[in-house]
């Protein structure tokens, strides 16, 4: 992996491509004594990890860059 | 009464009048966002606002590479005692897709600065075999032709020498000259 000079951003942001994951959409439940499923998807999501987090806000700002450049 | 010879142990060393007391720089102080969350959050405020998405088009508009530009910003918070430079590792990415996405939005054509900027130039190390390969060439080719004046002077004086036999003149007086 080149690195141009002393910036690490192209390497952080080639290696944060891979963990890059899919949005997980959280099903609402609707009955009052229903087991929430928000904590079984954020185990999932393994959001705990601050670079998937980050992974995560990334994908929707491409997202919104794709729709700009397809648009264009 | 001081001694003169005695030397000033207690002297300021070179240089520390640029520096200060230790914790009273930003960075040395403990970082205002802790988590990556809340640098995201700050970062995203910051960037959203006009003034700020004006100057980021203008720079990009110079050719200031987006890679640059989002470690000079992440190191700009470090500085401000903003985050911690491990937070600010974690953030750049983010920093370089909201950078690009502020592009886009602008219609600007900016240098991602990802592609590498030696790609298309000619390596030195290339250059420098290409020269030593030619020059072992070249040092073969004329001992080549050295060995082979020599062997032909060799084979000069392996030659029998050529006589050349003159005819002799007549010398008497009454002699017919050719």
């Amino acid at each position: 992996m080149p690195s141009f000079g002393n910036n690490p951003a192209l390497t952080l942001y080639r290696n944060l491509q891979v963990e890059k994951g899919e949005d997980t959409d959280v099903k609402a439940t609707r009955g009052l004594l229903a087991r929430g499923q928000a904590n079984k998807v954020r185990k999932e999501m393994d959001v705990q990890q601050p670079s998937v987090r980050v992974a995560k806000h990334m994908s929707i700002i491409r997202r919104k860059r794709d729709e700009i450049n397809d648009r264009a | 009464m001081t001694e003169l010879n005695q030397p000033l142990l207690d002297a300021p060393i070179a240089g520390q009048h640029m520096v200060s007391e230790l914790g009273g720089r930003p960075w040395q102080q403990a970082p205002q966002y802790t988590t990556v969350d809340e640098a995201i959050e700050y970062y995203l405020d910051r960037m959203s606002s006009e003034e700020f998405t004006d100057q980021l088009v203008d720079v990009l508009e110079m050719d200031v590479p987006v890679t640059t530009l989002a470690n000079t910003i992440q190191m700009a918070g470090v500085m401000d005692g903003k985050h911690s430079i491990d937070v600010g590792m974690l953030v750049m990415p983010l920093l370089m897709e909201m950078i690009m996405l502020v592009g886009d939005m602008a219609g600007v054509k900016y240098d991602s600065g990802m592609e590498n900027p030696n790609k298309k130039r000619t390596r030195d190390t290339l250059v420098n075999a290409a020269t030593t390969k030619l020059k072992r060439q070249l040092e073969k080719k004329e001992s080549m032709i050295f060995d082979d004046e020599e062997l032909g002077e060799d084979d000069v004086e392996e030659q029998e020498p050529v006589v050349i036999q003159q005819e002799e003149e007549p010398k008497g007086l009454m002699a017919r000259r050719v």
